[in-house]
């Protein structure tokens, strides 16, 4: 399907598909497993009214944060109070620039794929340490103040456990990686390819747990702590902003995962297609889908059951445990790779 | 360990026969000990046999007390509190008679708003009382024994004088400490001299003495010697007044002398009788309905005739 | 001096007053954070004004007095039968718990002792609101550390709790149903079977919470090691209840100072825990909630048959004298110094609250912690709002 459009109509089109897709990836995240899933892991139903079996509710929430009153508190930092949500909902749109979901649905095809999307979604880093100082509140400080030691900490795993998977697949380029798992085999036989969850298992493991940590959601969210310092850095976030701090959290869940996805799952490829097939474009986003919710599911399900961890506890957690662990597995994946 | 209920129950209340246990050794051995170690300084005891001891010590001899009692092994710290044996100047129940104005304690001094503290916030005399009030035995009816002690200005004041371990003053203070890992406790009360309620902290005997003497401050006014910090711990740092002192009056009492009191207006007559009708339908309705047991509590269906 | 001379040396005092100011505002002094009144983890209205160094507690002090009824004074105003509607509403989760120490106390005064069978069923109710109360804190314990599950599995379970309670006095949470001399009511029909299974339920509950969250290694990371307390100062600041059993100390008012009720008719078991700290204290409670689910078992075996109340006049005037009974509550040593003078009312009623004593000993214990560890020692230590403030 070739028919050129022009620079800017590339762009709008681009522009338009992410501006689509972000909310409505939350969306589905926060009904299956925000609403649903934790509801019936904590014995209760959940939002039943709006629409069928409460399928809306995410809607009538969206409406409901939109219709609040602006607030701000008094002394806060007006312009990096309202630009704090806008920073840290502008990494999310930004990962989504790179993930695709089959082999030409991808926004933005970059050979530096995976080092772009490692970047951008350190971004968000920058605003919630923003938040956390425009509120002019102490709970948002102490948050906030945490959020920067948590993110920052946990960078280095995620990094380290995707080296990994480059160093097997020899290229950054996230279309490039997921045809390496299409065309891999398992000493010789190539029925399902070569995912790489088979030989880097070590590295999605470190991959989940970091990325657990960079979204804040327990058992790493001393960030947030409701029941300490009551939703830390987002404390004075109301209405709107509190609106995209949201989108941005589940928005983000889902761009991990669907990193996960396409770095140890083999992304869209489904054994038995071609990697450059058509029918893989069509059929492309509902495996993306699957996989993504595989590895949502882990997390959340992970959100919901563990206490937290200390601010202390978490820091020697990333890097007395998981730093060395990743390199170590990079060290092994480097020798393997090289050896054979 | 499990007998038959019915065997056990006797024994169970032969434990609570009140007469059954004729003696009982730990807690006169206890006594004996304090009397040992205190001497003088323990003014009078009372023993409950199988229950409890009292003890009355002296004021000077608090903090010894304390620390013998802590050395005998009572490291567990109950509670210290105080009693006000004042009898309240306003009335308590339902059937209380009423002079039309609520009793006041007249306290002289610069007391302007005649609720018993000058104008600075400082206690005047606790003692003296209203010469114009009525007698204090028609306030509380069926009281224990009243004794009406004569201060040196001449005036009385209506003390409740039925105490354990005696006492004749108006303030006491109680405490109460505790013997881990057994039923052993010793019940403390010191004397505090009239227009002196002051004594020696236990803060440093027993850590947690520390709270229970602020509230004890807060409520009662008595100054503790030696406390590391003697403020509000209920009640907001600018409030005036001891509250559980019994001139410290209930506002809902004086505002309403009593709670069950209904205002009732009189029924208008064009509606006497058609509500009359009505009860009296409702009434027949649940006398044909009735179980063995009547259930209706107090709604009296002549009421509504009488519009009293 | 020369005017070049002059600007350079009031050149070079501007600079260095500026770098002084820049260096005492970057000297961050300590900050004061006020966890509460409003808070999700102080269980109520409690205010605790922590002074931080970063995330340590340099000093910290409770202020309380949000809810402060002045129950003793309001005491003072009532006549017998209506101070249980006040006490009960003290420790609110445990209920029945509240009025049996002022009912015995009351009734010793009286010398009137209820028949057994209304002494059986005041200690079933006893355990059961014990049950209803700490399984509260087992689920509640996980939220103060980030768990949010375990919570809903309390309160679906203790639901089933409340409703006994609620079948036999007719209200979950204020019964209002201890008497001087007995009890208000029988128990209804069909009502020893269900509290079996109810107690059979509990028994799995504790099993649950066991497994997930004293089970779970984050959990025993945040609660071990934290907040100890040692036998000497608990015992010194009067802390009583699972406070002082996990600090090792072999005590129970129901077996040792029994002041009346069942508990010596049946074999059960007192917990303690060695250590001292958080981990402790929330062993010790689990432990007591299924070994009071196995002594319900026992006391609706062993219940005995005849009268639930007394003889007693129906206007109650209690001769005068003065009494202490207190009890192990679900919280505490809980007990009420009752003074009276021969009349309708109590001439001085003294409530000796748990959560009071308990509480005296957060400055002592918060020295030094971070203000996760603040809330899991509030946690730990379980208090009650109401019994705090009375």
């Amino acid at each position: 399907m070739t028919f050129a459009l022009a620079y800017w109509q590339e762009t709008a089109v681009k522009l338009a598909v992410i501006l689509a897709v972000v909310p409505t990836a939350s969306l589905v995240l926060v009904y299956l497993f925000l609403f649903k899933w934790v509801s019936f892991m904590q014995s209760r139903l959940g939002p039943m009214e709006a629409g069928p079996h409460g399928s809306l509710q995410l809607i009538a929430e969206a409406v409901k944060f939109l219709q609040k009153e602006d607030l701000m508190p008094g002394r806060a930092d007006r312009h990096v109070f309202a630009a704090a949500p806008v920073v840290v909902l502008m990494s999310t749109f930004l990962l989504f620039v790179v993930i695709p979901a089959g082999p030409d649905l991808v926004v933005e095809s970059l050979p530096t794929g995976i080092f772009y999307a490692l970047a951008v979604s350190s971004l968000s880093t920058l605003g919630v340490l923003m938040a956390g100082w425009a509120s002019a509140n102490k709970y948002a400080l102490l948050g906030g103040l945490r959020a920067a030691g948590q993110l920052i900490a946990y960078e280095l795993p995620l990094v380290l456990a995707v080296v990994g998977v480059v160093v097997q697949a020899e290229t950054l380029d996230i279309q490039g990686i997921v045809a390496a798992q299409a065309d891999g085999a398992i000493f010789g036989w190539g029925g399902i390819g070569l995912p790489y969850v088979l030989t880097q298992f070590l590295g999605l493991l470190i991959f989940m747990v970091a990325a657990q940590a960079e979204l804040t959601q327990a058992p790493f969210d001393m960030p947030i702590a409701e029941s300490e310092i009551v939703g830390g850095f987002q404390v004075e976030y109301s209405g709107f902003r509190y609106l995209l701090f949201f989108m941005a959290e589940f928005g983000t869940a889902f761009a991990f995962s669907a990193l996960g996805a396409v770095l140890f799952l083999g992304g869209w490829w489904f054994p038995g297609f071609d990697t450059d097939a058509n029918a893989l474009n069509v059929i492309g986003p509902a495996i993306m889908l699957g996989k993504v919710l595989i590895l949502s599911f882990v997390i959340f399900w992970v959100r919901f059951t563990y206490p937290r961890l200390r601010e202390d506890q978490l820091q020697q957690f990333a890097w007395k445990l998981l730093i060395p662990v990743a390199l170590l597995n990079i060290t092994v994946t480097g020798i393997l790779k090289v050896a054979f | 360990m499990t007998d038959a209920p019915a065997a056990a129950a006797p024994a169970a209340a032969e434990d609570e026969d009140p007469a059954a246990p004729a003696s009982d050794p730990p807690r006169e051995e206890l006594l004996a000990q304090l009397l040992d170690a205190l001497g003088d300084g323990l003014v009078e005891h009372h023993l409950a046999h199988g229950r409890d001891l009292w003890i009355r010590v002296d004021r000077d001899r608090w903090q010894d007390a304390g620390r013998t009692l802590r050395d005998l092994g009572y490291t567990y710290f109950g509670f210290l509190s105080a009693i006000d044996w004042m009898v309240a100047p306003e009335g308590r129940y339902e059937d209380t008679e009423f002079e039309d104005e609520p009793v006041v304690t007249d306290i002289g001094g610069d007391d302007d708003a005649g609720d018993g503290y000058a104008a600075d916030g400082e206690p005047t005399d606790e003692d003296a009382t209203d010469p114009d009030a009525a007698e204090p035995d028609a306030a509380v009816p069926d009281a224990g024994d009243e004794e009406a002690t004569a201060d040196e200005d001449g005036t009385a004041s209506a003390m409740a004088s039925q105490r354990l371990a005696g006492g004749k003053t108006r303030f006491q203070v109680l405490a109460r400490v505790q013997k881990p890992g057994t039923d052993m406790g010793v019940t403390l009360k010191v004397d505090l001299p009239d227009g002196e309620a002051r004594i020696d902290t236990w803060t440093a005997l027993y850590r947690g003495a520390n709270w229970h003497e602020r509230e004890a401050w807060e409520m009662f006014g008595i100054d503790f010697a030696g406390h590391p910090g003697l403020r509000h711990i209920y009640l907001p740092s600018e409030f005036e007044g001891h509250p559980l002192r019994k001139d410290y009056p209930l506002l809902a009492r004086v505002v309403k002398p009593w709670p069950g009191v209904v205002d009732i207006e009189d029924i208008p007559p064009h509606l006497e009788s058609q509500l009359e009708a009505e009860v009296m339908a409702a009434f027949e309705a649940t006398q044909a309905a009735a179980s063995s047991e009547p259930s209706a509590a107090g709604e009296e269906p002549s009421a509504g005739g009488e519009g009293s | 001096m020369t005017a070049v001379e002059q600007r350079r040396r009031q050149a070079y005092v501007d600079a260095q007053a500026s770098e002084a100011r820049v260096t005492i505002e970057l000297q961050t002094g300590d900050m004061t954070l006020n966890i509460g009144p409003q808070h999700p983890a102080t269980h109520g209205t409690l205010r605790i004004a922590a002074r931080l160094d970063g995330e340590q507690v340099v000093a910290c002090e409770p202020i309380m007095g949000y809810m402060h009824r002045g129950y003793e004074k309001l005491a003072e105003v009532r006549t017998y039968p209506q101070v249980t509607t006040l006490i009960n509403r003290i420790d609110w989760l445990g209920s029945f718990a509240n009025e049996v120490p002022f009912i015995l106390a009351a009734e010793r005064l009286m010398e009137v002792e209820a028949p057994p069978r209304a002494q059986w069923i005041r200690t079933i109710l006893f355990e059961l609101s014990r049950i209803a109360n700490i399984s509260l804190f087992l689920g509640d314990m996980g939220v103060q550390v980030g768990a949010l599950t375990p919570v809903f599995y309390a309160f679906r379970d203790r639901e089933r709790v409340l409703n006994q309670i609620e079948a036999v006095t007719g209200g979950r949470f204020h019964p209002n149903f201890d008497r001087i001399g007995g009890l208000k009511d029988d128990l209804p029909k069909g009502w020893i079977d269900e509290t079996r299974a109810v107690m059979a339920t509990m028994r799995r509950f504790c099993d649950e919470m066991e497994e997930l969250l004293m089970g779970s290694e984050i959990f025993e990371a945040r609660c071990r090691g934290i907040g100890v307390i040692p036998a000497e100062v608990a015992l010194s600041y009067g802390l009583s209840g699972a406070n002082l059993r996990g600090s090792g100390i072999d005590w129970d008012l129901r077996r040792d100072a029994n002041p009346g009720l069942a508990w010596d008719q049946i074999d059960w078991k007192v917990w303690t825990h060695p250590d001292g700290d958080s981990f402790a204290r929330y062993w010790v409670r689990l432990q007591e909630t299924r070994e009071a689910t196995y002594m319900v078992e026992k006391l609706c075996d062993g219940l005995p048959g005849g009268p639930i109340m007394a003889k007693v006049p129906r206007i109650i005037k209690v001769p005068a004298g003065e009494s202490y009974v207190s009890t192990e509550n679900p919280l505490g040593e809980m007990g009420y110094y009752v003074i009276s003078q021969g009349d309708l009312g109590p001439f001085r009623v003294k409530i000796r609250t748990p959560s009071f004593n308990n509480i005296s000993v957060v400055p002592w214990v918060m020295r030094g912690v971070y203000v996760p560890d603040v809330i899991t020692i509030l946690g730990s230590l379980y208090f009650i709002l109401g019994d705090i403030d009375r």
